[in-house]
């Protein structure tokens, strides 16, 4: 297997991709280029690999300082841990593999960094020693592949709603309640959901960083790889699709319900859904992951690099959360004994 | 661990409360002294009486309804720590909303109770 390296045309030093340039930089003489001008350019090296091949995990040859770079089956671009080099594969990204579009990086990894710092403030019932003396294992600039589906959802719902009046007159309460059907049915078109192909990536993780903003997709391009990790599908589309059409349908259902108004009550009773005209394309989308430990725990981090949405389970100190709850109990019994006082 | 509509209805539920505990601190008195002075109403009478034998006073109203209020808070605030979850909506993918074709509100039958007031 052949890998793909970055070399200044310049100086042979390393090109890294760079988010606030959009463009190939090279970190030592600044020569920048086009991402398509570079690899048209360039020829992938077909003397740096080694593979084992009894196990899942890959070796390969790094053809900067001749280090071993090891990867997974499904990891297409790696980073050399000795001299910092970054390769790709471009052999895994071919055929049924080869993505559609890619959304390049738009921040850098010192954004990713801030962001981190940025989250743990104001968060008052995490640990003091967390946010004070932890500190960030790794962080990661990834390219996790998505499958994006586009479709129209059509929908048909029954509904039982009811309306409630009441009045009294001398000596009686009277209670009327009117029941109606109420049916409610249509389209609506989705374009591109994504739903992440990767299973080292947990799916709530890549959910809560969303939206991604479909504008930014550009064709993909080898390039953009450069100073990043990127991991192919493992996730078939079908597999991907159910998840996919379970997202579709929940939308379309709630919207659907907030048409109906004017009801003091409605049951479902019944709900059809039908998706049409479903096409599926594949991208990669640009994602931070921040790995840190404490405690011997492990907390993952993630950030959109596209929009900077930052997302991750933070640890709750325990003493805190007593001592807020005594507080605020003590605050709000004063309170209310102050307002029960004025009057 | 709370969606944005989760975390408005908990802010909505907060303000319902501090509105509740402060009304609940104004009428328990005027109820006790109703009750007591000048032997008034049955229903007030009661409601002293359902009180009283809960073994909640004023002071104790007015901790109930702290306690309730801080616990809200407190799970608010832990909500804070909790950012990772499912996300089942796909609105922002949505291209033009929603095309109504079908549209039906039949009315079926009515119901009628009535009820003797005490």
């Amino acid at each position: 297997m052949s890998l793909q390296e970055y070399e200044c045309p310049a100086c042979g030093g390393i090109m890294e991709f760079s988010p606030t340039k959009q463009k190939l930089l090279c970190a030592f003489c600044d020569t920048e280029i086009d991402v398509h001008d570079y690899v048209a350019n360039h020829n992938a090296r077909d003397d740096s690999t080694q593979v084992n091949q009894n196990s899942d995990l890959y070796l390969y040859k790094c053809g900067s300082c001749g280090g071993e770079i090891l990867g997974t089956e499904v990891q297409a671009s790696l980073k050399c841990p000795f001299c910092g080099n970054n390769v790709t594969a471009p052999e895994k990204f071919e055929g049924e593999f080869r993505p559609d579009y890619i959304i390049p990086f738009k921040l850098t990894q010192e954004d990713a960094e801030a962001k981190y710092k940025n989250y743990l403030k104001r968060k008052w019932l995490l640990p003091k020693v967390f946010s004070s003396q932890n500190h960030i294992d790794e962080i990661k600039g990834i390219y996790v592949p998505f499958w994006l589906y586009s479709a129209t959802e059509q929908y048909l719902g029954r509904f039982e709603c009811t309306k409630v009046r009441h009045w009294s007159d001398s000596g009686y309460e009277h209670t009327e309640t009117s029941f109606y059907e109420v049916v409610r049915g249509g389209t609506e078109d989705f374009s591109r959901v994504p739903v992440d192909g990767s299973r080292e990536i947990p799916d709530d993780l890549s959910e809560s960083i969303e939206p991604y903003d479909p504008a930014d997709l550009v064709p993909f391009n080898i390039g953009y790889l450069a100073g990043f990790l990127a991991n192919h599908y493992d996730v078939d589309m079908n597999e991907d699709k159910i998840r996919a059409k379970k997202r579709m349908e929940y939308t379309i259902a709630q919207d659907f319900k907030k048409t109906i108004t004017g009801y003091d009550k409605c049951t479902v009773l019944k709900q059809q859904f039908n998706t049409k005209n479903i096409s599926v394309e594949h991208a990669l989308y640009p994602m931070y992951i921040l790995n840190t430990t404490w405690h011997g725990k492990n907390y993952l981090f993630a950030m959109n690099g596209q929009t900077g949405k930052f997302v991750g389970n933070l640890p709750v100190s325990i003493g805190k959360v007593i001592c807020t709850h005594i507080g605020l109990t003590a605050i709000f019994t004063i309170i209310a004994c102050l307002i029960q006082m004025m009057f | 661990m709370f969606t944005k509509k989760n975390k408005r209805i908990i802010a909505i539920i907060c303000v319902i409360c501090m509105v509740a505990a402060a009304l609940l601190a104004c009428i328990a008195p005027v109820m006790q002294v109703n009750a007591q002075d000048l032997n008034s109403t049955v229903t007030t009478a009661s409601q002293s009486s359902f009180l009283t034998t809960l073994g909640i006073d004023n002071f104790g109203l007015c901790l109930l309804c702290a306690l309730i209020l801080s616990t809200i808070t407190t799970g608010m605030l832990i909500s804070q720590l909790k950012t990772v979850h499912k996300h089942n909506e796909a609105t922002p993918y949505s291209v033009n909303g929603i095309e109504l074709m079908t549209e039906k509100d039949c009315f079926i039958r009515k119901n009628l109770e009535k009820k003797r007031v005490r």
